[in-house]
């Protein structure tokens, strides 16, 4: 039987694959999705990667804690074809880096771990993330011209706008437009598609200690975070599972038990509801074969199914646009694996993340977390202002999840049990005493883009005989000394509490140190220049007609909103590019 | 309450590694009868030692046969017949305050059983424990009953995962406080 013709291949089915699969599909383009992972995207899956959470992740044999972003996925058998970064960062007893997929090219005075991991799934590492979703801000696509550091964007704010608006619709965004439109210049032209997550209870009280305290002449306000988590029951489009409510799960990260956290998989099953796009999962892309003559396109995409009788073999799918919509490890790495789309020597490079912290605190007054989303509001103040000339922009959130990942109730009780020895109704009391007030405020810091910090092909390989990413990560001044801002910003405001016990706060003393807010950016810079950019504005690569780059590898900065966002409107904005060249009309 | 001899024969039984024929006999034949004792007593140690009042029946049948005792085996008789000998010499009504901190004191220097007596406390609060007693490993172990964990009911929470409330529950403070 003859192989069936695409208009499009999309390598990945994460939240840019699914998107650009969704509208190119339902605007009538034949697309086939290649997906590495192969997992179910209903009920019965989400009930189970609870539950593996809940029983796997808790036991000694994965040494993978409950909380850790991959805990719900350890029983997939993806795992072994498409494996992930797992316990990224981490060290062993001996302090070697604990080395699961990744290879840390450790070489260099700077170079530190790169600490930011996703996961392989159909839905791609949404089923995994917090769901917060701010823009960028207008002068976040320019900090070159304003703040003669970094680089510009090859688009403004103005540019982006209208697809950061159809992005909303698409996740089912919750906020309040009051409070953000126009903030920091970033105006919007359309509410938001639902009423905000309401504030906790204890994120109330916070929000009426912190609200108006000056700290160099800023002006602190704490806002409701617009988030992709469901105030409404909700469908963007006809033909959508209708995701209901947040029922405040408290466990956003790792899972959403209720679905009320967009995860991409709801695109990639509208999309092959359409009738036009087929999902083809378990494949593993191993390269991209281009046409000679100096057309230079893609003309196929070879693959090897883990699922197939013979999975070691080679299959091939060709289409007239493929677009790679991987991350920014898997992409870098497929293309470096092609040799392909690198005239620039980009792609791999300015890899990005966004380093964080936090200041811990017990608030004076039960706050009563681990009720509802892990975080509702955050402090914006911090992302913009004539600072960023010397050390980078900030955005602070405030946790309702205790102390984060700094201290969970149950480290909290095994220390009461085992260097208090308390047992009985002196530890009862006290854990209800104390963890009722704990609270966080973390920040999460700008990282320019350098291009030491890349994506390599390592001599590694993993268990598919694929290269592992090597991968070589350096942090500079501009992000520690921003971290060590937010550090000073996060502790005066916990001061300024009433009645706070200053002894109590864990982190008076600011430490070189920081940790992942695993948003990986870069490695596929768009520009205006060819020589110095990988893709052009439309996510179309300078050195192959046909061929197209969408997510977060796009990213020319990684400014300091949580990038799913900005990374959908622009697979959004590169979908629309490619029905426009394909000749068509969107819905 | 608990009978003198049945405290009396548990204290012997976790104590003596060796026991004659006719004792064997009767520990089989009573075994109904102790086993529930030992459930009963598992579960009044289990909350001496959480603080927690309420804590479910069926439950302690699990932890106590399908997890501890598997696992701890004569560490946790060890525990049981301390918490006893402590429970029998007190007067009546017992002061459990007196209680807990009699049987801390008799267990805070055997590393073992002190061990058990903190697992008991972990497995309650949120249903895992650790088989060894050396942190640096990890010999954690789940038992099964997440939700039930009573460290997210003490904190005024639910359990991680498992929130069963209406949406914006969490805009308003717990109930009853």
């Amino acid at each position: 039987m003859a192989e069936k013709i695409y208009d499009v291949i999309i390598v990945g089915a994460g939240v840019a694959g699914a998107l650009c699969a969704w509208k190119l599909a339902s605007a009538g383009k034949k697309v086939l999705i290649l997906e590495a992972a192969d997992q179910p995207t209903g009920w019965a899956q989400r009930d189970e990667f609870r539950e593996v959470m809940v029983a796997d992740a808790a036991d000694a044999k994965t040494n993978i804690p409950r909380g850790d972003q991959s805990s719900p996925y350890l029983a997939l058998a993806s795992r072994r074809y498409a494996p992930s970064p797992e316990l990224v960062g981490k060290k062993d007893k001996d302090g070697k880096p604990i080395e699961k997929y990744y290879d840390y090219d450790l070489t260099g005075p700077q170079t530190e771990m790169f600490k930011a991991g996703y996961v392989r799934l159909v839905g791609g590492s949404t089923w995994a993330w917090r769901g917060n979703t701010p823009r960028k801000v207008p002068n976040d696509f320019r900090l070159k011209s304003t703040y003669g550091v970094g680089e510009d964007w090859p688009i403004s704010y103005d540019d982006l706008e209208p697809w950061y608006v159809e992005a909303e619709y698409e996740l089912g965004v919750a906020g309040n437009d009051q409070e953000w439109n126009g903030l920091l210049g970033g105006y919007r032209s359309k509410p938001f598609p639902m009423r905000e997550i309401p504030l906790s209870y204890g994120d109330k009280l916070v929000k009426k200690e912190l609200d108006g305290t000056e700290i160099d002449g800023v002006k602190i306000t704490v806002r409701s975070t617009p988030q992709a988590r469901l105030t409404i029951p909700y469908k963007p489009h006809e033909g959508f599972h209708e995701r209901r409510a947040c029922e405040g799960n408290s466990n956003c990260i790792p899972l959403c038990p209720s679905s009320a956290k967009y995860d991409a998989g709801s695109h990639v099953k509208a999309a092959v509801k359409t009738g036009n796009a087929d999902l083809r999962s378990a494949c593993v892309v191993t390269e991209l074969m281009v046409n000679g003559g100096g057309e230079n396109r893609v003309t196929a995409v070879r693959y090897k199914n883990w699922r197939s009788a013979n999975k070691d073999e080679h299959q091939t799918a060709s289409a007239n646009v493929v677009i790679l919509a991987a991350n920014a490890i898997e992409t870098p790495k497929l293309l470096l694996m092609s040799n392909l789309a690198n005239s620039s020597d980009q792609v791999g490079r300015k890899l990005m993340d966004h380093l964080q912290d936090e200041v811990t605190a017990f608030f004076p007054n039960p706050l009563y977390p681990f009720r509802g989303p892990q975080s509702t509001c955050s402090i914006e103040d911090f992302r913009d202002g004539p600072f960023r000339k010397n050390y980078s922009a900030f955005r602070m959130t405030i946790g309702n999840d205790g102390h984060g990942r700094a201290r969970s109730p149950i480290n909290v009780m095994d220390d009461y049990l085992d260097n208090q020895m308390l047992f009985g109704e002196g530890l009862r009391s006290k854990l209800a005493n104390d963890i009722p007030k704990m609270m966080r405020i973390s920040f999460s810091t700008e990282l320019l883009p350098n291009p030491n910090n890349r994506v390599t092909l390592s001599d590694k390989l993993d268990s598919y005989g694929l290269p592992r990413p090597r991968i070589h990560f350096e942090v500079d001044s501009y992000t520690y000394d921003a971290l060590k801002k937010g550090h000073e910003v996060a502790l005066t405001l916990l001061e300024s509490v009433p009645n706070i016990e200053k002894d109590k706060i864990k982190e008076r003393e600011w430490q070189r140190k920081w940790n992942t807010a695993a948003h990986i950016m870069g490695t596929c810079r768009m520009g205006n220049d060819p020589k110095t950019s990988v893709v052009n504005t439309d996510g179309q690569t300078y050195d192959h007609p046909n061929l197209y780059i969408v997510g977060t590898s796009v990213f020319p900065t990684s400014a300091t909103a949580n990038p799913t966002l900005t990374a959908a409107a622009l697979a959004l904005k590169t979908a629309s590019a490619v029905l426009s060249k394909l000749g068509g009309k969107g819905k | 309450m608990l009978g003198t001899q049945v405290l009396l024969r548990n204290s012997f039984i976790s104590r003596l590694p060796e026991i004659n024929v006719a004792e064997k006999l009767d520990n089989q034949l009573s075994n109904d009868l102790i086993n529930a004792n030992n459930e009963e007593i598992f579960l009044q140690l289990s909350q001496l030692l959480t603080g927690v009042d309420k804590l479910d029946h069926n439950i302690a049948k699990e932890y106590y046969h399908e997890y501890l005792q598997q696992k701890f085996g004569i560490y946790l008789d060890e525990l049981i017949g301390i918490y006893q000998r402590v429970v029998a010499a007190q007067q009546k009504p017992l002061d459990q305050k007196k209680v807990l901190d009699e049987v801390l004191a008799r267990i805070k220097n055997d590393p073992q059983v002190l061990h058990v007596a903190k697992q008991v406390v972990r497995i309650w609060y949120i249903s895992q424990f650790r088989e060894s007693s050396d942190p640096s490993i990890n010999t954690e172990v789940y038992a099964g009953h997440w939700k039930e964990g009573m460290l997210w009911d003490v904190i005024k929470a639910h359990a991680p995962a498992y929130s069963d409330k209406p949406h914006g529950y969490w805009a308003d403070p717990p109930k009853g406080v």
